[in-house]
This record gives C-alpha cells, sequence and structure tokens, in this order.
C-alpha cells in the first residue's frame, strides 16, 4: 500500500471546525508544526492521520507574536506539546491551550527569543548564493533565446554567413556552459 | 483526606534513564494531578538542517536518540527520497527493514530490562541486557558500530549483506529465540512480577483513542495503530502481519505487548532474510531538492508511529526538517494514566510509556 | 502462574563463563568492518579536499600548500562518508579504536620530503614535458606556415 499524502492550505477561522469534522471522521491529529519563511512569515502544518491518509493542512502567513491562533488541546490533547514548543520556539500566539506553559516550557540563554526564527549567516550566505545562482541561470536562458532568435532572423539573409555565425554561437555558448560547470562545482 | 501537596518528581531519578521531570500532587499516597515538564536537552537538531547537506544530515538524525538511532536516518532518507522521486532498489528496502526489525528487538529488550530493573527483579533485567548485547553484536558485525550504526544513505545502504551474513544472522536470532523464550516467561508468568504490574495505570481503549495514543502503549489499550501494518515499503511482502494487541489497557498489558513484539520481529526478520531479493543496493542521488517541494512519511518505530517532514528550497540545505516522535504524543497519555494511581507506580507508569526525551526534543 | 520462573536460566548461569571480560586485561577480538579510525595512506593522497568537503562535522583539513592532511579525531564520528567518497582510495577504515587520551590533540600527515632519485625523476619528467610543449608548438607553426603558403599558391 502506498502513503496517500496532501497539503492543502487553509484559513485560521476555519481551522477549530475543520479539525472537529476530521475528528469525527475518526482521524487523529499527528502533530502541528511551524515553518519560519524566507519571507519571516510562519507558516503552521497540522497532520491529521487515519489509516494510509495522511492530509495536512497549512496556514500561510501567519505573523509572528501578531495572528491568533487557536489552540487545539480541547479535541487532541496530545497536541499540547507542540503548541508550547511553536510558541516558545518560533513565538506563535497560541490562544486557549490547555496546559500552557506561558512560555516556560523551554528555557533559553539571556536574550534569546522564538530561537527557531533567527536566521543565521550561513544560511543567509546560502540563500543569496541559490539567488545569485538563479539570476546566472534565467540570465543564461536569455542569452540562449535572443542567440537562437538572431540566427533564425539571419537564416532568411544570408546562408552562407550562416555557418560561421553559428560556430561561433555554439562557441560562446559552450565556454558558457562550462563557465556555469565551474560555478557550481564552486557552489558545492 | 490529608492536605495536598506537590512533590517533584526527576529529572534525576533512579528509574529514568532520560531528563523528564514530573510536579505530582498527592494527597496521602495517591496522585490527583500531574504537570509534565520537558525541556532539559533540547539541542537544536531540527536547525541544524540549515547547516548540514542533505547527505551530511543524516548523521545528525542518527544522534537524535541512541535507541531509535537506526529508525531516524531510515525515516529521514525515506523522506527525502519520497522529496526527491528517487526509487530506491528493493534489496535496499529489504535490509534497512532487517535492520528496523533488529533495532526494534534491541529497543524493546532493553526497555525490559529498565522495566524489570524498575520493579526490582535485578537478575532479570541482567538477563535482557545479556541477550541485547548479542543483538549489538550483529549490528557491529554488519555495520561496524554497535549504537550508531551510520548504515543508512540516501538511496540505499551503505553496504549489502552477503548470503552468509544473513544466515549467520538467522541462526544468532534463532539462539536468541530460544533463551528469550524464557525470559519472556518469566516476565508475563511469574506472579511476583503480575503483582506489581497487574490493572496498574489502566488506560480504557476510549480514552487511548482520545489522548492520541501511539505505538506499544497504544496496542495494550487494543488501539492499533501499527504503520507497519499498511505495508508499506519491505513490510508490504509479508505473508501475514498480524499487530500484537491487548485488551488489559495496563501495565501488565503494555509488558505483554513488548514481550510479544521481540518474537513477531524475529519471526520478520526469518521471513524478510527468506524473501529477500537478489540486486542493487544503493542509488546514487545527485542533485538538490527542488524549491517549494515538500514530502512526508510515517514510521513504525519500537515507540510508535514517527512522523517525518521535509520540504527543500533549491539549495542542497532543506528548508525545514521535521520529526514528531513517538513520546511527544504520548506524554499526554502518560499523565492521564497517572491521575489516582499510587505514589510508589509512578516510577512503573512512567517507565511502562517508554519515554524517550532526547526524541522529543530533538 | 508460579513463582521462580527464572530460576532454571539463574540456575544454569552459575555453572556458565561469565558474559562479562576483564576489560583492561582482555578485550574483545574486534570485527573486521568495526568503525575505529580513519588513517591515510599520503603517499597515494592528490590532496584535493573532497573529503573535507564531505565530512559532516568538518574535522578533516587540508593544506595543498604546506601538502599536508589534518584530521581532529575527536570530532570524527567515524561514519565512513569520506572513505566512501575519496577518488584515490587512500582513506581507510582501521578496525580498532584510538587510545584514550588526556588532551585534545590532532593527527597531522604531511607528504613526505622527496628524496635525491625522487626529485631529479621530478626535475627529468619537467623537462620532458617541457621538450614535448616546445616540439608541439614548432610542429603546429610549420603547420599553420605551410597552410598560409598553399593559400597563397591557390591565389
Amino acid at each position: 500500500m502506498e502513503l496517500n499524502e496532501s497539503f492543502v492550505p487553509i484559513k485560521v477561522e476555519e481551522l477549530f471546525d475543520t479539525a472537529k469534522k476530521y475528528k469525527e471522521q475518526g482521524y487523529q491529529l499527528s502533530q502541528m508544526m511551524a515553518i519560519h519563511k524566507e519571507d519571516d512569515t510562519i507558516w503552521l502544518y497540522y497532520t491529521f492521520i487515519k489509516g494510509n491518509e495522511v492530509i495536512n493542512r497549512r496556514i500561510e502567513g501567519v505573523i509572528k507574536g501578531e495572528t491568533e491562533i487557536p489552540s487545539l488541546t480541547p479535541l487532541f490533547i496530545a497536541v499540547f506539546v507542540n503548541e508550547n514548543e511553536a510558541h516558545d520556539l518560533f513565538g506563535v500566539n497560541i490562544v486557549g491551550n490547555l496546559i500552557d506553559f506561558q512560555g516556560a516550557f523551554y528555557r533559553f540563554a539571556e536574550g534569546v527569543e522564538a530561537p527557531m526564527t533567527i536566521v543565521s549567516p550561513e544560511q543567509l550566505a546560502a540563500r543569496e548564493k541559490a539567488a545569485k545562482i538563479a539570476k546566472a541561470k534565467a540570465a543564461k536562458a536569455a542569452k540562449e533565446a535572443k542567440a537562437a532568435k538572431e540566427a533564425a532572423a539571419k537564416d532568411t539573409n544570408e546562408a552562407a554567413k550562416e555557418d560561421t555565425e553559428a560556430k561561433s554561437a555554439a562557441e560562446a555558448v559552450s565556454t558558457e556552459a562550462s563557465e556555469d560547470t565551474k560555478t557550481k562545482e564552486e557552489g558545492e | 483526606m490529608g492536605k495536598a501537596q506537590v512533590l517533584p518528581f526527576g529529572p534525576q531519578h533512579p528509574v529514568l534513564p532520560e531528563p523528564l521531570h514530573l510536579d505530582l500532587v498527592v494527597e496521602d499516597e495517591t496522585v490527583v494531578d500531574v504537570l509534565p515538564q520537558i525541556g532539559f536537552i533540547h539541542r537544536g537538531l531540527e536547525k541544524l538542517v540549515e547547516t548540514r547537506d542533505i547527505h551530511q544530515y543524516i548523521y545528525v538524525a542518527e544522534r537524535i536518540c541512541g535507541i531509535c538511532a537506526f529508525g531516524h536516518s531510515y525515516g529521514y532518507a525515506e523522506t527525502v527520497e519520497r522529496l526527491m522521486d528517487v526509487e530506491i532498489p528493493p534489496r535496499a528496502q529489504y535490509l534497512r527493514s532487517i535492520m528496523h526489525e533488529l533495532s526494534r528487538i534491541h529497543s524493546h529488550l532493553l526497555w525490559m530490562g529498565l522495566a524489570a530493573d524498575a520493579f526490582g527483579f535485578e537478575s532479570l533485567f541482567m538477563h535482557c541486557w545479556r541477550l541485547r548485547e548479542r543483538i549489538l553484536d550483529i549490528f557491529e558485525a554488519v555495520a561496524g558500530g554497535r549504537v550508531i550504526l551510520s548504515y543508512t544513505l540516501i538511496g540505499g545502504v551503505t553496504k549489502d549483506i552477503d548470503a552468509p551474513m544473513l544466515q549467520a544472522i538467522k541462526d544468532k536470532l534463532n539462539s536468541i529465540k530460544k533463551e528469550y523464550q524464557e525470559i519472556c516467561n518469566a516476565f508475563l508468568k511469574d506472579t511476583s512480577v503480575k503483582n506489581r504490574l497487574v490493572g496498574v495505570g489502566y488506560i480504557s481503549p476510549e480514552d487511548a483513542v482520545q489522548y492520541g495514543m501511539v505505538g506499544p502503549f497504544a496496542r495494550a489499550s487494543n488501539l492499533n495503530n501499527d504503520v507497519r501494518c499498511l505495508g508499506l515499503g519491505a513490510y508490504g511482502d509479508l505473508a501475514d502481519f498480524q499487530p500484537i494487541l491487548s485488551t488489559d489497557g495496563d501495565c501488565y498489558g503494555r509488558v505483554q505487548v513488548r514481550a510479544e513484539e521481540v518474537l513477531q520481529s524475529i519471526s520478520i526478520i526469518e521471513e524478510l532474510i527468506d524473501k529477500i531479493p537478489d540486486g542493487d543496493f544503493y542509488v546514487p542521488v545527485k542533485g538538490a531538492p527542488a524549491a517549494g517541494s515538500e514530502a512526508c512519511s510515517i514510521l513504525e518505530q519500537p515507540r510508535g508511529e514517527v512522523y517525518y517532514y521535509c520540504s527543500g528550497n533549491g539549495t542542497k540545505n532543506l528548508e525545514r526538517m521535521r520529526i514528531r516522535t513517538p513520546t511527544t504524543q504520548n506524554i499526554a497519555g502518560m499523565t492521564m494514566a497517572l491521575k489516582g494511581c499510587d505514589l510508589a507506580d509512578v516510577n512503573m507508569i512512567v517507565l511502562t510509556i517508554d519515554p524517550c526525551i532526547s526524541c522529543t526534543e530533538r | 502462574m508460579g513463582y521462580f520462573k527464572l530460576g532454571k536460566m539463574t540456575l544454569k548461569s552459575l555453572f556458565k563463563k561469565p558474559e562479562t571480560l576483564r576489560y583492561p586485561y582482555e578485550t574483545r577480538p574486534s570485527v573486521d568492518d568495526l568503525k575505529g579510525h580513519i588513517e591515510n595512506d599520503i603517499i597515494e593522497c592528490t590532496l584535493c579536499g573532497i573529503c573535507a568537503k564531505r565530512c559532516p562535522t568538518g574535522c578533516i583539513e587540508v593544506d595543498k600548500a604546506a601538502e599536508s592532511w589534518t584530521i581532529d579525531p575527536f570530532d570524527c564520528i567515524q561514519c565512513r562518508t569520506c572513505v566512501r567518497e575519496c577518488p584515490q582510495n587512500c582513506l581507510t577504515m582501521m578496525p580498532d579504536y584510538r587510545k584514550p587520551a588526556t588532551s585534545k590533540v590532532v593527527s597531522i600527515t604531511t607528504k613526505p620530503e622527496p628524496t635525491e632519485e625522487e626529485k631529479a625523476e621530478m626535475a627529468r619528467k619537467e623537462e620532458e614535458r617541457a621538450a614535448r610543449i616546445k616540439a608541439a608548438m614548432e610542429a603546429k607553426a610549420a603547420r599553420e606556415k605551410a597552410k598560409q603558403e598553399a593559400a597563397d599558391k591557390a591565389e
């Protein structure tokens, strides 16, 4: 049998009622987690499992410490660990947790708050590098498209000249390609 | 009725292998309320996924917990393979399942030893751990390590187990089985053990559903949530898989489920060894997961169902990696089981959920 | 039901050899594939640095200028990644554990200083290479000249 996974977005207002519906259908809330996205918002994932059905419902664009998220502990008490974790490590504002530690579930060093939302310098560097590579790739694709267009245009004009032109274009592409692989290697 | 007072239990306690703190509200000798507290050994391993690439993180995943070390590397690798749409060869799946079942035996034997120690049966404890050493010897011969195996790779396993070695594993398991049956007999039939366990920390099947319990803890309350029943990977080729359930719902039921699961695991390994297909045991996995891709998977570990989630962002590092371990899910159930029990039974009940705090606090 | 269910096993172990070893005096025989420690055959090593790049703990350092290969045995987790990734197959996992130490040290392997003979050999190879390059250049120039002449003639 295969695992049947799905990822479906959901609105904050609908969360509690949807969870209730899942509970009536015999699903179990397996876990709740938070992801810190690049644009500094937080996405929350709720996973409901029944047999081989794994349904992940996500709330997008939660703002740290502001957006009020209803607690699901009245329905599934076991999720209190995850909700405390999301509150302490990500700063998610969860309302109505039945076993609420008020931020004392994990204890951090002085001055640290929501440590999972801190972007480390390595991560920042990696992101910049990824953006750079993506940009270079896009530029290369544009260049190639342009070269192809030019070649096509010349095709109608001079048949004799075309041969040498295409050759030089191919050379340029191949040197570019080698450069590209070089940057990739460096990236690794 | 005496006055209610709060009694701290843990994080350092002879019966606890790992730091868990409980505030027990007791009246005379009866526990009326419990507040669990973890967070003593949080290491931020989920954050570490940002600085280790997908292949390197496997060794981090393995170090989440010493007892489920193989299981975590297996689950993590499986999720990344799902993320990158990699089909691993069937032989690798079989090898992984064999190692996973071996680690289940090793985990259950370790737990049974701890339980015997908790109810004061020292010689039973020693015999359980003596048998566990045999499993560790198998690990050592196969993977070169006793606890941390570093056996899984993304795309397969590090090395093949050849036919003579598989036969040797089978023979060794057979010799273990004989001795184990004697130990099992002592666990399940001895009156002194029964006196200590029967009726302690009862949880009804309805409550088991309500508290979202997983693993042997739930199966002792007749709630079947064994992920192996779904037949994922090599488990799908088993001729017949019946989860072990107990209707007792008390500490005795939990001991019984785990004790019988060891025998079940031995027969699963024997069947898998008989059926193992030939072929590759590794396919190289190149490249990085695409941006915005996400995948999850579930796995039955010795302590219960584990949920893994991975999402990629186009670089060789994952964006997020999440493990929801069985103990996280079982803490609520444990708290409920503790309410109304005798103070002297607290250690027994805490132990029968097989708490793995390192798993819970990645 | 009944008591002393473990009695048989307990009695048997009275007459059996003990399961434990008197450790410092006796040791367990190590298996072939035991992950003990990493050793580098520096003669074969090309100092490419792939092992340092792939290492999950970053315990290997390769210095091309000083021709040295350094491993911090206290950081190494014996995962065998470097052994698997090495293109020269010069890294080996030795099946014995390192001795316990009282202070943290790193183990440095340096390329041996070449002997006189090796130096002479290297110099000879270098000369040969230079000569080959020179010959090739000359041949190329001659070819081009011939081509040019042929073209001129045709005109």
